[in-house]
Formats: C-alpha cells, sequence, structure tokens
C-alpha cells in the first residue's frame, strides 16, 4: 500500500514537473518585465480574423498546420502534448475559473450528516484522478473558489485524501461494515445504493469517466454507490428538485467570491436556484450575507476568508480539481503575452503581437463555435463575447497579473457608504478617462455610460438583470463623472456596473426594439446598423459559419498614447 | 390512380402532418427542462431567469403556447430561435443552401455509383468484380462515419494537404465569381467524397440483391429468347422491374438531404442545418427544433406521395391495380 502511495506521489511529482515544463515554456513567452497595462500601445496589427472550427480535431490539425495562430483551450491532455512537440507551436498555460465538484444531497441520508460528508471527501483521491484521467493538466481542488482566484483560501490544493481517516469517522459516528464492506447505518440497516448522477458518455466522456473513479473511491470506504449517466437537461432537472443522491457537475466561476452566496446561501434553494445541494445552515447565511453586502474590500475579504472555512467544515459539496487553461500560439508572433493567471489568448496578446518577420499579415484565432447573435443585449454565448469583447469596453479592467480591477473607460472609482444608519445604501463615483472615442470617431462621455445603465434597467434584460436590478439612479457630468446610487450596500456592485459594456447614447436612443435589434441588419429596421464600441477593434467581415475579420479601430485610446509614445 | 385514391392519399398525408405538428410540440415538452434551466451561471439570478422565460412565452399557459404555435407552424411564421434571438426561418433559410449542395451532390454520386456498381456486380456473379463490391459495400457502409472523415480529413488535408480543413470558402474569399465558385468546389470536395464513399456502398448491395433476383426471373428468360441484346434485357427489361423501390428510396432520402448530416458538418466546419437541428434539441431551442421537424414531416409527405405517383408512372401494374379499384 506504501509502496503503491510512492509509485502514485512520484507520478504525480512527474505530471508536475511536465506541467512546469510547459509553464516555464509559457513564461518564455510571456511579455517583459516592466510591462505596464495602463501603458500599452496597440493594436499593433491592422487586422484580427476569427476563423469559426467547430471539430476539436480540426483546430488541432490547424494549429499544427499554421492555418491558426492562436487556438485556446485546449482540454484533452493528448492534444496538448501533441501541440507541445510541435516546434513552430508555443504553448501557454494558466490556472483557471473552472471547478468540478461533487455534489451531495445535503436533506437526504447519508449526506444530512457533515462528518459523513467529510468522510467522503477524505474518500476521493484527488490527485489519482489528475493523474488517470487528466495527465497532470488540471489541479487537485480543496476549495469553493479556484485556486485562481485572489480571494481563494492559501491551503485550496490541499489534498486531504485519507482513506483511513474517512473510515474512523464513520466508525465514530456509529457506523458498521458488514461482510462485502457496505457500509451499515447507525440504526442497524445496511446502506441503500446510492445513485451518482452523471451526464451521459457520448456528451460528456471525462466526466462520465471521472464519476465512475468517484464511485470506485466512496465504494472503497462501504458507500454503495452506483453511476446512472442520464440527459443533461434531465440531471439539472433532478438537481433542482432535490430527487438525487450524488452528482457530479463543473462550472466557471468568477474571480470575486460572492458566487459563494449562489451557490451555498439558503435563500437560493428554490426552483432555478443554485444551491443544488440544499445546505442550510444558518452561520453560513449569515457569513454569506456578511461577505455579499460588504461596504468595502477590507469587510469582503474577511467575510469570504469566513465563509470558505464554514463551507471547509460543512462540505455541502466536494471539491474535486479546477482544469488549466492551455493554449497555443504560433512562433511567427513577437510580444505573446501571458501570465500565470491568463493564457496566451488575451486582449494584451491581441493588442501587442507583431508578425516576427516584420511582414503584416492578419493575425488568426480560434473562434470555436458560431457566435449565433452579436447584439450584446441578447447574446449569451461565450463565442459571442470572444468578439464582442474586442469591440466594447467597461469601466473596470483586471490586471493582468493579479485579477484585480484596474481602470478601463474609468480613470479612478470610488465607493462611499451614505445615508442614515439603517438606510444606508451605496454610491459608485467613477471618474471617465477624457478623450475616448467611440469607433465611428464620436466623443465617449459618461453620459453615454449612463444612457447603457438605464437602457438596460428600464428593459430589464436578463443578461443584465442582476448587475442593474439595485441601481437606484444614475446621475452623469458634463466633467466626466458618472455616480450610481444603489438601493443597497455592498462593495460587489463595483464589478456588476465597473463590468457593463459601454454603448453610445445616440444608437441606444435609436434602438426599436433590443430584442430582435439585428447589429448587421444593413436595413436598420430594429436599430441602427453596426457595433459601435470604444474597443481596440472594429468588425469589418462576418461570413456565417467561417469567420469573422476585424480591423483595428483607428480611434481606439491606446493607439493614440502609442503616437503620443512615438512622439516622445 | 383516381380520384378517389388521390384523395384518400390526401387527407392521410394531413392527418400524419396534424399527429407529427401536436407530438413535435407536446415531446419537447415533456423532455425534462427548458431552455432556461440549464443556464448555471452565478451571476444569472433565479429572478433573471424567470425574466428569460417570459421573454420565450414559456410563462404562459401550455394550450395558449400550443395555439401559438400551430399558428406559426401555419403561417410559416416560426417566431424567434430561443438560442440566437433570430428569425428561425432566416436562420434555416441561411443554412439550407449548403446543406442542399452537399447532400444533393454527395448523394447523387454516391447513388450513381452504387446502382451502376451493383449492377455490375449482379451481372458478374462470383468474379472479383462481385466479391470487389459486396466487401467495399460491407465495409464503407459499416464503418463510423466520423472515423473514415476525420482519418481523410488528417490525410487529405493535413498530411498530403490537397483539400482545405474547415469551412466551404478560403480566407479572405477570392475575388470573381469563377474563383469563388472554384474555391467552393474545392473546399465541398473532400465532404462529398466521404459521404460518397459511405454511402456507395448500401446502393451497390441493395442493387446487387435486386439484380440478381430479377435477373432469375421468367420475363429476362423470355427477354433472351426473343434475341434482344444484353443491354437491352438488362437495362430494358430487368433494371426497369427494379426501378420503383429504387424511386422510393431516392425519394424518402430527400428529407435527408435538407435535414444535413450532423457528423460532417460538425467535422468539416461546415456551416449546415444538421448542426443547427442538433444545437435546438440539445439547448431546448423550441421554435427553431419545432419549426426544422415540422418542416421535415412536411417533406416527407410530400415525398411519401409523390413516390406512390411514381409507382404509377414506372410501374404499369400500379396503373392497372388503382385502375381495377
Amino acid at each position: 500500500m506504501a509502496l503503491c502511495r510512492r509509485a502514485g506521489l512520484k507520478i504525480v511529482l512527474c505530471c508536475a514537473l511536465a506541467v512546469l515544463c510547459i509553464l516555464r515554456q509559457a513564461s518564455s513567452v510571456s511579455a517583459a518585465a516592466d510591462f505596464d497595462p495602463n501603458n500599452v500601445y496597440g493594436p499593433r496589427i491592422d487586422k484580427l480574423c476569427m476563423v469559426i472550427i467547430t471539430n476539436s480535431d480540426a483546430q488541432i490539425m490547424a494549429a499544427e498546420k499554421g492555418e491558426l495562430d492562436i487556438i485556446s483551450d485546449i482540454t484533452r491532455p493528448s492534444d496538448i502534448d501533441r501541440l507541445s512537440r510541435n516546434p513552430h507551436l508555443k504553448m501557454s498555460l494558466a490556472r483557471g475559473y473552472h471547478a468540478f465538484f461533487l455534489l451531495l444531497n445535503n436533506k437526504a441520508a447519508p449526506w444530512d450528516n457533515k462528518i459523513v460528508r467529510r468522510a467522503a471527501a477524505e474518500a476521493i483521491d484527488r490527485n489519482n484522478i489528475v493523474r488517470t484521467i487528466f495527465s497532470g493538466y488540471c489541479e487537485p481542488i480543496n476549495s469553493w473558489l479556484p485556486p485562481v482566484s485572489p480571494w481563494a483560501l492559501p491551503e485550496s490544493t490541499r489534498n486531504i485524501f485519507d482513506r483511513s481517516e474517512a473510515r474512523s469517522r464513520l466508525k465514530k459516528l456509529g457506523y458498521r461494515w458488514n461482510i462485502s464492506g457496505r457500509l451499515i447505518s447507525p440504526d442497524g440497516k445496511p446502506l441503500e445504493t446510492l445513485k451518482l448522477l452523471t451526464p451521459l458518455a457520448s456528451v460528456a466522456p471525462t466526466t462520465a469517466e471521472l464519476a465512475e473513479q468517484i464511485a470506485d473511491f466512496l465504494s472503497a470506504v462501504g458507500f454503495p454507490v452506483e453511476v446512472e449517466p442520464m440527459d443533461f437537461s434531465a440531471m439539472i432537472s433532478k438537481l433542482d428538485r432535490k430527487d438525487y443522491s450524488l452528482a457530479v457537475l463543473a462550472w466557471s466561476m468568477g474571480r470575486n467570491p460572492d458566487s459563494l452566496y449562489s451557490f451555498y446561501h439558503s435563500s437560493m434553494d428554490v426552483a432555478g436556484g443554485y444551491n443544488m445541494t440544499g445546505i442550510n445552515d444558518r452561520p453560513l447565511d449569515a457569513m454569506l450575507k456578511r461577505l455579499r453586502f460588504s461596504k468595502d474590500k477590507r469587510s469582503a475579504e474577511a467575510a469570504s476568508l469566513k465563509a470558505q472555512r464554514l463551507l471547509a467544515d460543512l462540505v455541502p459539496s466536494v471539491p474535486i480539481y479546477s482544469r488549466f487553461s492551455v493554449a497555443a500560439v504560433s512562433k511567427e508572433w513577437k510580444n505573446i503575452f501571458t501570465t500565470d493567471k491568463i493564457t496566451a489568448d488575451n486582449m494584451w496578446t491581441v493588442m501587442m503581437a507583431e508578425p516576427v518577420n516584420g511582414r503584416m499579415r492578419p493575425m488568426r484565432m480560434l473562434l470555436a463555435d458560431e457566435p449565433r447573435n452579436l447584439n450584446p443585449f441578447v447574446a449569451s454565448s461565450a463565442y459571442s463575447w470572444q468578439v464582442l469583447g474586442f469591440i466594447y469596453e467597461s469601466m473596470i479592467g483586471t490586471n493582468p497579473f493579479t485579477l484585480e480591477d484596474m481602470p478601463d473607460l474609468a480613470a479612478a472609482w470610488e465607493i462611499r457608504t451614505v445615508g442614515a444608519p439603517g438606510r444606508q445604501h451605496t454610491d459608485l463615483i467613477f471618474r471617465m478617462k477624457p478623450g475616448i472615442k467611440f469607433n465611428d470617431g464620436s466623443v465617449l462621455t459618461s453620459y453615454d455610460m449612463k444612457a447603457t445603465i438605464d437602457f438596460l434597467r428600464k428593459n430589464r434584460i436578463p443578461r443584465f438583470f442582476d448587475s442593474v436590478k439595485d441601481v437606484a439612479s444614475v446621475d452623469a457630468f458634463g466633467d466626466g463623472r458618472l455616480i450610481v446610487h444603489m438601493n443597497g450596500v455592498s462593495y460587489w456592485y463595483l464589478d456588476n456596473i465597473g463590468g457593463l459594456p459601454c454603448l453610445p447614447r445616440k444608437v441606444i436612443d435609436k434602438i426599436k426594439d433590443w430584442q430582435n435589434w439585428d447589429p448587421m441588419d444593413r436595413q436598420g429596421r430594429m436599430g441602427p446598423y453596426g457595433l459601435v464600441g470604444s474597443g481596440p477593434f472594429i468588425l469589418d467581415e462576418y461570413k456565417p459559419g467561417e469567420y469573422l475579420m476585424m480591423k483595428k479601430n483607428i480611434y481606439f485610446r491606446m493607439l493614440h498614447n502609442s503616437r503620443k509614445d512615438a512622439a516622445k | 390512380m383516381n380520384k378517389s385514391w388521390l384523395l384518400r392519399r390526401i387527407f392521410s398525408s394531413l392527418a400524419v402532418l396534424a399527429a407529427v405538428l401536436v407530438l413535435n410540440f407536446l415531446l419537447f415538452r415533456i423532455m425534462p427542462g427548458d431552455a432556461v434551466s440549464t443556464i448555471i451561471d452565478p451571476n444569472f439570478s433565479p429572478e433573471a431567469k424567470n425574466r428569460l422565460r417570459a421573454l420565450y412565452g414559456l410563462d404562459r399557459p401550455l394550450i395558449e403556447q400550443f395555439f401559438i404555435y400551430i399558428k406559426q407552424m401555419l403561417t410559416f411564421r416560426f417566431g424567434l430561435s430561443f438560442l440566437s434571438r433570430k428569425p428561425v426561418w432566416d436562420e434555416l433559410m441561411s443554412r439550407l443552401p449548403g446543406t442542399l449542395a452537399l447532400m444533393s451532390s454527395s448523394m447523387l454520386l454516391s447513388s450513381v455509383i452504387g446502382i451502376w456498381l451493383g449492377v455490375k456486380a449482379s451481372l458478374n456473379r462470383g468474379r472479383w468484380i462481385e466479391r470487389m463490391v459486396l466487401r467495399a459495400g460491407a465495409v464503407t457502409a459499416s464503418f463510423p462515419g466520423f472515423f473514415v472523415q476525420l482519418v481523410l480529413l488528417m490525410l487529405l488535408a493535413r498530411t498530403f494537404p490537397l483539400f482545405p480543413l474547415r469551412g466551404s470558402m478560403s480566407i479572405p474569399q477570392p475575388a470573381g465569381t469563377s474563383a469563388i465558385i472554384f474555391d467552393y468546389i474545392w473546399h465541398m470536395t473532400l465532404p462529398v467524397i466521404t459521404l460518397t464513399l459511405m454511402g456507395f456502398g448500401g446502393w451497390a448491395l441493395y442493387v446487387r440483391n435486386l439484380m440478381v433476383r430479377t435477373m432469375g426471373e421468367d420475363f429476362v428468360l423470355m427477354a433472351r429468347a426473343r434475341g434482344l441484346t444484353e443491354r437491352q434485357v438488362v437495362y430494358g427489361h430487368a433494371f426497369r422491374t427494379i426501378l420503383p423501390p429504387i424511386i422510393t428510396i431516392m425519394l424518402m432520402s430527400v428529407p435527408g438531404l435538407v435535414s444535413g448530416a450532423v457528423i460532417t458538418e460538425s467535422v468539416f466546419s461546415l456551416n449546415g442545418v444538421g448542426t443547427f437541428l442538433l444545437a435546438a434539441v440539445s439547448g431546448h431551442d423550441y421554435p427553431s427544433a419545432g419549426a426544422a421537424f415540422y418542416l421535415l414531416a412536411l417533406i416527407t409527405v410530400i415525398c411519401n406521395f409523390l413516390a406512390d405517383v411514381a409507382y404509377g408512372i414506372v410501374d404499369p401494374r400500379v396503373r392497372i391495380e388503382a385502375g381495377n379499384k
């Protein structure tokens, strides 16, 4: 047993070394250490071509063949290995926001006891899963936030696998084992078979394989677990009704910890809510509420830490692993930017990239699916926003090194808690950068941002509903100030409002029907033609199913900075 | 083929369509979940989900949804896709030309090659031609499509780059009509070859079996006894008698031309109806899936009807039987 463990440890170390090699390779691609995200000039390329390739094998072949300059979100270990060996490509690897969990129905036995839940968490060998299924290209987690988040617990990747400890916990609770190793509950009855719900292998083969492994680990301590594959919608429907015992599910989380409220607060244990484990714990509720409605960053940090510690004690679900983000970039380009938190397929790379041979050509970036809709009010897919993200900007951006807030359209901001005690509310004061223009040459002012926020509020647009639902009023001033008065108190309002895309007021005023508005409709039946934003690129050409050609926004603020710099 | 027979066929076709309409509505609603329930995003609260559900019209009573749906289907105004928020009709029509080009050319090629090989095999029983056709037919018809396509893609687009890896046009698109047409043909060649390769075997085996049986019939012996040439015997008599089932299969393949080939479109990154349908069903996009299946049912019913009519044209026995009735 000890030998096996030692061998396992060696293999994990080998995998870690391999990943570190890729990280080192990635770091060699990184921009210079004196990189200042506030002072970048670009875009230096004239055109960015987003090539739509839906088949993952064809994507890899296209990258190998040189038809793609940037390919992102490579998930299969075999593909990562294959591309790593390609002499024309550089790999880039970063910790991701993805997290995979084993959900336990906290409302049904045996998972209604936190000791049993903890025993289950200790029974699962995450390192083994990472090694055998993912060849080391992900990290085992013991945290309810992805380790990349600046808010995650420091011990978020600690290995808690300890089968004997799990058995001893169960024994102390009064559990016994029958002759076949199956658990007998303290009331003397053998545990009934526990179904572990998983998506179908044909849809999610890795998840299905993972579920089998988890079932084996749990069975090894006596839980009679049986995997039950089913259609994803059917599975979500069962989770929603709490008609399950165990389930596996992955989701992408943001960098902020306020999402914990959505997943573990008892008020979210409603139809369509995300508290799928059904955890209902008063101290946790109180802490999550404190976290969600913190006045400032310091109190948010304290509440986040305490909430995560409470979750570690309650174990409503079992964190399993977080996948690394992996991208590959052609060596034909220089100034590729990457950190340990973002892969090379980022805005900074596209801003700064230049061809090594000096001959300018369009940079080709993979778009793994059709964007379907480019109306920013209804676009919901990641692919649509991969495109729109180059066109629209928001007031606050994300620092690529720290993942903290950094200025984007706003030069500075302030959060104030105002009002008499008991009737306090948050005021967000933004100061917009001067001289910013939209891609049609018109000037961007705080009035445009106000018009955008008011439009989103008035129409209760689902995608932005949660961000603006607590906005009481918005005031814009000629000196570039924008004051957003909120109805309640929360530090997170800053990111909710600061992350909204900014559209020109003149465009918003002409939109007749936001739902049916097609910015690609030259006849402008439901609203004006074109996507007018302040981002670094303009949509030049869209061939559905084939590609999107973006061209440099000649009014982009950082492009002008570069001219000034060059003049200096 | 008299008037009452025609009326009976029309009524039965309408009954089938009505059943399809009802099932089309009910089956999607019986499926667990809806287009909103699978959203797992902590920044999308249950309240926002309900707002989205209201925008989709899913908060209305089922009976009201049903009547709206029937009206949409009968007027061919299928509403907006849940996923793209674009008119379903526009979505379908933008994908249909590509799908039709891919599927019709591959069906034409596979049926012509398959029929020709099937006839050849039946006329060369026990020889190497028959053995080759039988083996090739069995292999190509039974191989998993995605595997064949990926292997061919790897071989002919990556290792020996004779064809492009993706899509139906180059980036940037070449200038000039003839250049665009040539570029399109170049892009579609590999997908068409793979579909033809996978499709001809079935045709060859089917036609070979039909012909073998027919060539043993008395009327073939009689034709030979009359001193007709072998060509006249084979194509003027034997082949003509196997035309009705061939026509039926061809006409019943027409809905397939429209529904597209999900795997082929996915492997070659083609923007077709097949992948649209798959996304609609898996994403609970009721308007898109409902419209697409309704149109497919409509085409199937029409083709079925046409097959019956065509039977009468190519087979005199059907005309006589219908006339007697």
